[in-house]
């Protein structure tokens, strides 16, 4: 099974990578980098988690003076959901309790193709090297592959009285390989003529849905939205 | 009538004398402009199409067009003296589309070579004003490998459901009163037809290796399209070309389990009925039932083994398909398609292999062909002759269902199928009520004939046949199941269970097409239909309650009803500097051409509520209860606009009125039951059943599906508002609202009464009526890119409402009665002489005849003392006076839309004599989404090809990329709509179950693409990732409420055995098929 994700990654990438086409100085250069990220779950999705790190690697490939390819991997994990810390009332006593041993948490594990639009003409002149920058629109999607589960959750409708807290449901799984979509600006600034810091922010939309709990106050997310701000560090191999 | 004549008459002047471009529905057209260098035009060029050779000439303004263009790619020649020749290579044209090409000639001295430029498709058409989405012949042999079945290509396609059932833009599909609102038209030819009670139009299967083009058109279609308010499919199939060419595939899937949970065998489904352990159980074995049940297998089987584990998860399964098409001579060329599946069961059937249909459900025969092929003659330049056909071949064990097409209603007649359950152990190729052997069949016949370079004209001819009869096996009597010794699992039965009908159905069209001027393209049709029907359907639930379901003409058994269509349609696509705007107005016509009882509630009436007494007194002429069906005359005018916003954007409105026959069931069904009464009625006493005495003791069902022909149809008014942007590169995006208003649409809610006098009442019948109404609104989004720089990919989104409700006022409860004048008078008044027996407008008793028939006998005077003066029981609940019968004595309030029946039979009874038709009101339902609504829907695919000169990094990269193609397909959809009843209290409401979405990954690579022979392996994976989903949770609520998609924790049963649902999920789990396929 993993390896044929692995294999339909692979592929999907190889295919991504061959996409570009290319007369500029800079042009056809590749460049691998490292990002860590500020990862914000929105709307309905931040109702249950709060903010967590985002971590990843890309490879990038330079298509032309206005136009970088990027192939983006990010992780993320988001944990201490709500609907396993929030107290909730039982109904038989009407007490509030809590999930003794509750769990809920998401993790993002994220293919997705970027194109980097170095917008105006001077800009797009910018950077390749020491102390130059240039700035850019992002526009990506791909792959989202989403894994939330809320486990150990008290079963609620119970009718014990006093109420089993060790009485808890299977685990509650809601995960989907899908298509998501991000876009946003940023700015790569050169250390060197080869090293590069980018930040960025973006917002990223994802085709997903973890399910209602109207019990805990919570609404269906759907579709799933967030955004991340973070950096970079790219190296740009040499031709 | 006359005032509709009148506007029909003013909206063909309009169309043709307002200043148009249309194209016919199965060809394209190219025009534009020829000039030199200078700009200046130039009129005499000649533009021809090398493949056709077909041409045009510029005309004073340089101006030329080509119409009559089959769907295809071409090289477009442009040529004058003096002038250097252009070719255009790569020229796109699709159907219903205009292309357009401009030429610059230089102008030179000498004789120089052709200059060769390459058109590419255009992005944006500015010339549609609706949607419509095409897959070209090229775009399906790159996706051969990841779509199994053409519909697979469509369900790609922005409007279109991804749930298989290719749903557009909330249209019915397999939905009983509509069948399917959605038509699918070959070569201009409709092919599925709604006349098999609901399921007639799922004959739609057209084999990939046929198509040229596939297009849905999911707005407001144009003006030549009828009976389909929820879209058109259009699908155009090859022609042969020069060369003998074509491709056969081979596909193979390995074996393995197909289903989510346990095996079959040890599911948690029969909790502790399966006892593997227990050698009493294990070697129980059939006793000879053979005299029980008259089922030939039982004979076989006897003695041994019954609970015999199969190793339905070792089954492999493959399947073929191939086409061939090349030329016949200089004038003629063919096309040949077939395909054959023996693909595995995914639990146990009657039998182990069989094929997918077109909607993705398995059919377990392994018998299964499906076959088309079509001939080209073109005996001149513009003449051309199409003969096609197509034949899909099945056979299907029955399971006593009392469904025609089995397996989707109910289970009376003790439904039985092997594969789960308690059916878990019943013998291979069994089956409760024999064999039955469905066919399909299409003929058609296409005449082109250009009449001038601006002109031609399209005859159509075509046959269709729908057939199921039962081979073998059939039974007189339903008997009880035998069960295993424990009494769980079935042994068997035999179910009387009798189906055939015979559908067959005659077009004829004859299609204009003419350039008028350069800003007119007019098209107009007219177009005939008939069909010969019948339809028989037997199944008993036990012996003394037994269904009849017909179609037959007046309740004669073998004569088949012919009813005819008669459609015109005018449409003109005009162009006024660069705006398009496309009119049409359609008449359409339906005459069911049958004498019927005029109300459904007269099948309550003595007179003819049992079948044989319907037969045999309700049709004469003269009869006061039946009338000729009418005629039913609609118009719907249709129009569309669209206007350029920039080089590479188009806005478009678009909006038309829509009309959709209801199932031909529900025009002509009759539906009649043995509510207890096992046998017949021996009238004549002689201690047998006579010929005459057969089916004697069927009588109108409670609360049965009869057919009306006073059924009006289905309304929609259809608009839509949206653009293309070709927003960068070859990247266009398409944003689409749409609104469809449907009114008159169809329900079964009318309670059908006779309130009149009568020995024995029946509480109602029912028919279906037009009170119905709801709407459709949603937005539709896609991006597309075409394919370029080696990949290509299309995003398709909608976000949707779809709802309905039933009940409207004056037009859901009909009852009839009379006043007592009114029964005095037609008892004593004569309709008509039969056999020798004066028989009057109105009876209630019957007298026996010797030959086991009856005849209607006259009412005494206690008689008339009893029926005209007493009170009726009306619903078990209300009673109203016959006396009291008049509307204006009843007074307003639920009580309204009275319609008199009018026969001369009552023109002298008197100024208070009538039979009233009541159409009383009933309490109007509030909006409810849809059957298979899903409010979010969409799918993303894309392609990624390399070329034999692919160069990439290493060469060992290259050499692995080129002539490699990749397909990625997602489709994702959210959950259907439940009534969501909260636990804490208060009202219900809508809420949506569980998002589903399945990936799918194709890969091929092809070798020698050089040579002659071409062979290409491909592997297609299903549910690449393995996504589970259970889009029906044990209790949606819960789900909603706590989360719980799975049995409560506390639940006994999954505590002692587990989920029993445990194979209950949207896709199957990864499933893979590898294949050959060979181009030649």
């Amino acid at each position: 099974m993993k390896v044929v994700r692995f294999a339909f990654l692979a592929v999907f990438a190889l295919t991504a990578a061959g996409l570009a086409d290319g007369a500029w100085a800079q042009e056809g250069r590749w460049a691998v980098g490292g990002i860590a990220d500020y990862n914000i779950p929105m709307h309905r999705l931040g109702e249950r988690w709060g903010a967590t790190g985002k971590f990843g690697a890309t490879l990038s490939y330079v298509a032309s003076q206005r136009t970088v390819v990027e192939i983006e991997y990010n992780y993320s994990k988001f944990t201490d959901g709500k609907p396993a810390s929030d107290p909730w009332v039982y109904a038989i006593d009407e007490q509030e309790y809590t999930h003794p041993n509750g769990k809920s948490e998401i993790t993002w594990n994220n293919l997705i193709v970027n194109g980097l639009l170095f917008v105006g003409e001077e800009n797009a002149t910018h950077g390749f090297k020491a102390k130059d920058y240039r700035y850019y629109i992002l526009v990506g999607g791909g792959l989202y592959r989403y894994y939330a589960i809320n486990s150990n959750l008290v079963y609620s409708r119970q009718t014990n009285d006093p109420i089993d807290l060790e009485f808890v449901m299977e685990d509650q799984v809601d995960q989907r390989y899908t298509i998501g979509a991000n876009a946003g600006v940023g700015v790569e600034g050169f250390v060197t003529q080869n090293l590069a810091i980018d930040l960025r922010a973006r917002y990223n939309f994802v085709v997903g849905e973890l399910r209602n709990m109207l019990f805990y106050g919570l609404e269906k997310v759907r579709p799933i939205h967030m955004v991340d701000v973070g950096a970079q560090m790219k190296f740009y191999f040499w031709r | 009538m006359k005032r509709k004549l009148l506007f029909f008459g003013v909206a063909v002047a309009v169309a043709c004398f307002v200043t148009g471009d249309l194209q016919a529905g199965v060809t394209g057209k190219i025009n534009g402009v020829v000039r030199d260098q200078a700009g200046e035009v130039l009129p005499g060029a000649n533009v021809v199409i090398k493949e056709l050779n077909l041409g045009s000439t510029a005309d004073a303004d340089g101006y030329y067009v080509i119409i009559n263009i089959s769907p295809g790619v071409y090289t477009l020649s442009a040529s004058l003296i003096g002038y250097e020749t252009v070719s255009q290579t790569g020229v796109d044209v699709t159907s219903d589309h205009t292309t357009t090409i401009n030429y610059n000639l230089n102008e030179t001295a000498l004789e120089l070579g052709e200059l060769v430029v390459t058109a590419g498709r255009p992005l944006v058409e500015p010339d549609k004003t609706t949607s419509k989405y095409t897959v070209t012949l090229e775009e399906t042999e790159r996706n051969l490998a990841s779509a199994r079945r053409t519909s697979e290509l469509l369900q790609l396609q922005p409007g279109v459901a991804v749930d298989g059932s290719n749903r557009i833009r909330g249209a019915y599909v397999d939905a009983g009163h509509y069948a399917s609102d959605v038509a699918y038209i070959v070569d201009g030819v409709r092919m599925n037809h709604n006349d098999g009670r609901g399921r007639g139009g799922r004959y739609r299967q057209v084999n990939r290796g046929a198509v040229q083009e596939l297009s849905v058109l999911t707005g407001v279609t144009p003006a030549e399209y009828g009976n389909a308010q929820g879209g058109v499919v259009q699908i155009i199939t090859k022609e042969g070309g020069g060369e003998l060419n074509g491709w056969g595939e081979f596909r193979y899937e390995p074996a393995g389990k197909k289903h989510w949970g346990e095996n079959v065998y040890d599911s948690p489904q029969h909790q502790d009925k399966v006892m593997w352990d227990d050698p009493t159980w294990t070697n129980e074995k059939f006793p000879d039932l053979s005299g029980d049940i008259n089922n030939p297998i039982f004979e076989e089987i006897a003695g041994e083994l019954v609970h015999v584990r199969t190793n339905y998860t070792e089954w492999v399964g493959f399947g073929v398909e191939g086409n061939l098409s090349g030329p016949i001579g200089e004038k003629a060329s063919f096309v040949a398609t077939a395909k054959h599946e023996r693909y595995a069961a995914v639990t146990p059937r009657a039998e182990r292999v069989g094929f997918y249909d077109d909607r993705g459900s398995f059919q377990d025969d392994p018998g299964n062909i499906n076959v088309s092929g079509s001939l080209t003659i073109k005996p001149t330049a513009n003449l051309k002759l199409k003969l096609g056909g197509m034949y899909l071949g099945w056979d299907w064990y029955s399971n006593g269902n009392p469904d025609l097409f089995g397996g989707r209603h109910g289970s009376g007649g003790g439904a039985m199928r092997r594969g789960t359950g308690r059916d878990l152990f019943l013998p291979e190729k069994w089956s409760a009520a024999g064999l039955h052997d469905l066919r399909e069949e299409l003929q058609y016949a296409v005449f082109t004939h250009t009449l001038s370079p601006r002109t031609f004209y399209e005859v159509r001819i075509s046959h269709s046949r729908s057939k199921m009869d039962t081979l073998s096996g059939t039974h007189e009597v339903t008997k009880e199941i035998y069960r295993d010794q424990a009494g769980w699992f079935s042994l068997g039965r035999q179910a009387a269970r009798y189906g055939q009908y015979d559908r067959q159905r005659i077009g004829a069209k004859v299609d204009l097409s003419s350039q008028i001027t350069k800003g007119n393209f007019i098209k107009a049709g007219v177009e005939y239909q008939t069909s010969a029907i019948t339809m028989i359907l037997r199944y008993d639930s036990t012996p003394a309650h037994r269904n009849l379901r017909l179609i037959v003409n007046e309740g004669q058994m073998g004569e088949k009803v012919k009813p005819f269509f008669l459609n015109a349609y005018l449409q003109d696509k005009m162009e006024f500097q660069g705006m398009i705007v496309n009119l049409g107005i359609r008449l359409d016509t339906f005459n069911p051409n049958s004498r019927q009882l005029t109300f459904g509630a007269f099948r309550g009436s003595d007179m003819f509520r049992y079948y044989t007494r319907a037969r045999d007194w309700a049709y004469q002429e003269g009869s006061l209860w039946v009338t000729d069906a009418p005629w039913h005359v609609k118009f719907s005018p249709r129009i569309g606009v669209s206007h350029p916003i920039t080089e590479r954007s188009q806005m478009r409105f678009s909006t038309g009125v829509f009309l959709q026959w209801a199932d031909l069931w529900y025009y002509f069904g009759e539906d009649y039951w043995t509510s207890g009464d096992a046998g017949e009625r021996d009238v004549n006493e002689n201690g047998r059943v006579d010929a005459t005495e057969r089916l004697n003791n069927f009588r109108t069902t409670y609360s049965g599906q009869n057919g009306l022909h006073l059924l009006q149809p289905a309304k929609t008014t259809a608009f839509e508002v949206g653009a293309d942007w070709n927003f960068v590169s070859d990247y266009t995006a398409t944003l689409t609202a749409y609104y469809k208003s449907e009114v008159d649409h169809f329900t079964h809610y009318p309670n059908e009464t006779w309130v009149g006098p009568v020995d024995f009442a029946i509480s109602y019948s029912r028919t279906l009526d037009n009170g119905a109404y709801g709407d459709t609104r949603g937005v539709e989004m896609s991006i597309r890119k075409s394919f370029s720089h080696n990949f290509s990919f299309n995003v398709s989104y909608n976000y949707q409402w779809s709802q309905v409700a039933t009940g409207k006022l004056g037009n859901v409860i009909r009852n009839v009665y009379m006043d007592s004048a009114t029964v005095v008078h037609l008892a004593t008044t004569n309709a008509y002489t039969d056999r020798g027996i004066t028989v009057p407008n109105f009876w209630v008793y019957f007298d026996p005849l010797p030959d086991g028939s009856e005849a209607p006998r006259r009412l005494t005077g206690d008689d008339l003392v009893k029926f005209a003066g007493t009170e009726y029981k009306f619903g078990g609940q209300r009673r109203i006076n016959s006396t009291r019968a008049k509307g204006g004595q009843l007074g307003p309030g639920i009580w309204d839309g009275l319609r008199p029946v009018d026969s001369p039979a009552l023109a002298n009874c008197g100024p208070n004599c009538s039979v009233q038709i009541n159409s009383g009101s009933y309490h109007t339902h509030f909006l409810r989404p849809k059957s298979g609504d899903r409010r979010n829907f969409g799918s993303f695919s894309l392609l990624a090809s390399f070329p034999d000169d692919f160069e990439f990094g290493h060469s060992f990269v290259g050499t692995v990329l080129k002539n490699l193609r990749m397909n990625v397909t997602s489709r994702i959809q959210t959950g259907g709509n439940f009534r969501y009843y909260p636990p804490e209290g208060g009202n219900w409401y809508w809420r949506d179950r569980v998002m589903d979405s399945r990936t799918d990954f194709a890969i091929e690579k092809t070798f020698n693409v050089t040579g002659r022979v071409q062979p290409t392996l491909f592997a297609d994976i299903r549910n690449v990732f393995n996504q589970k989903d259970r889009t029906s949770p044990s209790n949606a609520s819960m789900w909603t409420y706590i989360g719980l998609d799975g049995p409560a924790p506390d639940d006994k049963n999954y505590l002692n055995y587990g989920d029993s649902r445990d194979r209950s999920y949207a896709h199957s789990p990864r499933l893979a098929q590898f294949g050959l396929r060979i181009n030649w």
